[in-house]
């Protein structure tokens, strides 16, 4: 009951003109972000954090959080229209999106998605208020073992889950944003390592020009590289959904939404797991799966609601334990530290009422999203019509300044260069980048809470499985290791064949 | 990139992963341990590092093992198949990218004016990646007039926007 009075008191605080209106804009600038192949709610959020951060913390927040929530909604136009995926989030929206559009529904489509994807950001945003409390609280229970294995099960469980086919690569990249964490002053003597004699290194790789390198450059070039793309000349018919179209759709759209929200509270996972994920239960659950991937209005709800639930569901961790749940998250983490909000366990103790003023700004966006994503629609689609050849020089112009815009060093505009040339050499071989910049975020944490672990127990390691909550998430990590290796999996199918065997032999 | 040239660019990656991981071991076992400072000898700043570094290593092995059992270490790298590569379009596109980001970001921002610079930047890409041979004369000149009118509203509102709204010195 505390809760929803902050949460009241919260959204008290942005019903004015001025809030109202960057809500407005925000989200809309996001819809744009994500419609547009190649800017995805990364970049966005990235490149708005430097425009915002000499805002109020409240406001510049608000905006980046409209942003986040209209970028991973706006990616479903161009999946729809384009059948490409606005922000990887729009992935399997494309899957049953794009053959609605051809087949001269794409109006319905998107009405059917907006209100999919409206839908899962409220189901995320009830689970944002409840579980960001709770998980907070248990969060006091952790000490410098505890955090040290949760930041090593941040990063495997991203790499796995980011690599599906090929874990290993997205282990490596965790890893190697770990190292790039060790880069400059460490935080218990101030010695500083591998900056080679450069003052400029020695104060570390900011997370910011590292993300929008990452994100931004390195998309450009992908962009850049790969074939233009045709929008789809359809007719955009009624976009408004009937409530009986939607309604029909209440397991999926309440499944997809959890599967959603709990995904997406995965550290550095994401979006698009989420959506994929959602995907495959709604069709493994539903009575027409053969109309999945030629069309299913079930399939695009499950996929949409999920990617937009999976947002409440990234925020959990962020304020609870300052561990982002997926890369538009990281940098919204990234964001509260420069306007001084400090999330982490002690958020429930220091300021709660940030928790529900959170809950109440997702709201005021999801709600902006709905308006706007209903509207407007046709006018809209003339934005894919940008060729990329104006867009992406523009997109780099924004790179460059809002890198150097934070600390005003021409050093983080090299370090966003560098990052972007490394994105785009990992992407081409199939190594994801959400898990670097995950361990980029996590190096810090990893690397003081080890070694103040290592002095609290005189140098004994045994605590790691020992203490409870630690062992549970050293377990949770080995699973997650061993759960890709092919020894585990044929020994499951062995167990699996075994225990079949004996229920029909008791049958 | 197909299966078989991802076995041969993974065989390089893991060598070169592998290179840096002994890399980082080494550099933090040289790292100072601060006995003049007295301090806890667990909290030494290599500590971490190394362990990363082991981890690194360990996980570039296996990389290297798997590229090894697919033949990846059969680069077969021939001048004609190099060559290929370059002269395709989207490769000819994707270096053009980059070498145009890297003029900008590196050879033009803090060594000339911002304005002038990103429109130099904005005009040279659009003009560039949107320049066809077979376009005629009228039609060349209008997509350089454009080029130079967005370079222009670019360079000018980034510029503006970035300097006396956001108080941001220029570089």
């Amino acid at each position: 009951m505390n809760g929803f009075l902050m949460f009241l008191d919260g959204l008290k605080q942005y019903m004015n003109f001025w809030s109202i209106f960057n809500v407005l804009w925000a989200t809309q600038l996001g819809i744009i972000v994500g419609m547009l192949p190649g800017l995805t709610a990364t970049m966005g959020i990235a490149l708005l954090t430097t425009l915002t951060f000499k805002m109020p913390a409240a406001d510049a927040v608000l905006i980046l959080i409209c942003m986040y929530v209209g970028a991973i909604y706006g990616g479903s136009r161009s999946a729809i229209l384009l059948n490409i995926p606005g922000t990887p989030a729009n992935a399997a929206t494309a899957m049953d999106g794009h053959p609605l559009a051809r087949a001269g529904f794409a109006g319905s489509a998107i009405g059917i998605g907006t209100t999919g994807s409206f839908l899962g950001s409220i189901i995320g945003l009830i689970f944002l208020a409840v579980f960001t409390p709770l998980i907070g609280n248990f969060a006091l229970n952790f000490q410098s073992f505890e955090f040290f294995a949760l930041a090593i099960f941040g990063v495997v469980i991203s790499g796995n889950l980011t690599a599906p086919k090929d874990p290993l690569k997205g282990w490596i990249s965790g890893f190697l944003g770990l190292f790039v964490a060790m880069i400059g002053m460490e935080g218990i003597h101030a010695y500083v390592r591998f900056a080679f004699g450069s003052v400029d290194l020695s104060g570390g790789i900011d997370l910011i020009p590292a993300m929008v390198g990452v994100f931004g450059f390195s998309e450009i070039i992908s962009v850049m590289k790969n074939q233009k793309l045709e929008v789809v000349q359809t007719e955009i018919n009624r976009v408004i959904p009937k409530v009986k179209d939607v309604a029909k759709h209440w397991k999926t759209i309440i499944r997809s939404g959890v599967i959603g929200t709990f995904i997406g509270a995965i550290p550095g996972v994401g979006e698009d797991i989420a959506a994929w994920v959602s995907y495959d239960f709604a069709k493994n659950a539903s009575k027409e799966p053969e109309k999945y991937g030629k069309g299913s209005y079930e399939g695009l709800i499950s996929a949409e609601t999920a990617n937009n639930a999976a947002c409440g569901g990234t925020i959990i961790p962020v304020l609870s334990l300052a561990i982002p749940g997926s890369a538009p998250a990281a940098v919204l983490l990234a964001a509260m530290f420069i306007h001084n909000v400090r999330p982490g366990p002690l958020i429930m103790i220091e300021s709660p009422e940030f928790v529900y003023q959170t809950v109440a700004m997702v709201f005021m966006a999801t709600i902006g999203m709905y308006i706007l994503g209903l509207s407007m629609v046709k006018w809209l689609v003339k934005v894919l019509t940008v060729p990329r050849e104006k867009l992406m020089p523009i997109v780099f112009v924004l790179c460059v300044i809002g890198a150097y815009a934070i600390h005003s060093r021409i050093f983080e505009i090299g370090v966003m260069v560098v990052f972007g040339l490394i994105g785009f050499i990992m992407k081409e071989m199939d190594y994801p980048v959400a898990p670097m910049v995950l361990g980029i975020i996590l190096g810090d944490i990893l690397d003081k809470n080890l070694r103040r672990a290592l002095v609290l127990s005189e140098g004994d390691m045994l605590p790691l499985i020992t203490r409870p909550i630690s062992l549970v998430i050293v377990l949770l990590t080995v699973l997650t290791l061993v759960s890709k290796m092919p020894w585990f999996r044929s020994m499951m199918r062995r167990i699996k064949q075994g225990l079949k065997g004996i229920v029909k032999k008791s049958a | 990139m197909n299966e078989r040239d991802m076995h041969k660019a993974d065989f390089i990656t893991s060598v070169v992963l592998l290179t840096f991981s002994i890399t980082v071991v080494w550099m933090s076992i040289e790292m100072p341990r601060l006995e003049n400072r007295d301090i806890n000898p667990l909290t030494v700043p290599g500590i971490v590092p190394g362990f990363l570094g082991v981890v690194i290593g360990i996980f570039s092995l296996i990389l290297l093992e798997r590229s090894i059992r697919h033949r990846g270490y059969k680069l077969e790298l021939s001048g004609e198949k190099i060559g290929k590569f370059f002269r395709k379009d989207s490769s000819l596109r994707m270096f053009g990218t980059i070498a145009l980001a890297l003029f900008y970001a590196w050879g033009l921002v803090g060594r000339i004016p911002y304005p002038v610079s990103t429109f130099l930047f904005v005009f040279l890409f659009v003009v560039i990646f949107e320049y066809s041979r077979e376009d005629p004369g009228a039609r060349k000149r209008r997509k350089i007039f454009i080029a130079g009118l967005m370079a222009v509203l670019v360079s000018g509102i980034v510029s503006v926007v970035f300097r006396y709204l956001f108080l941001v010195k220029l570089p």
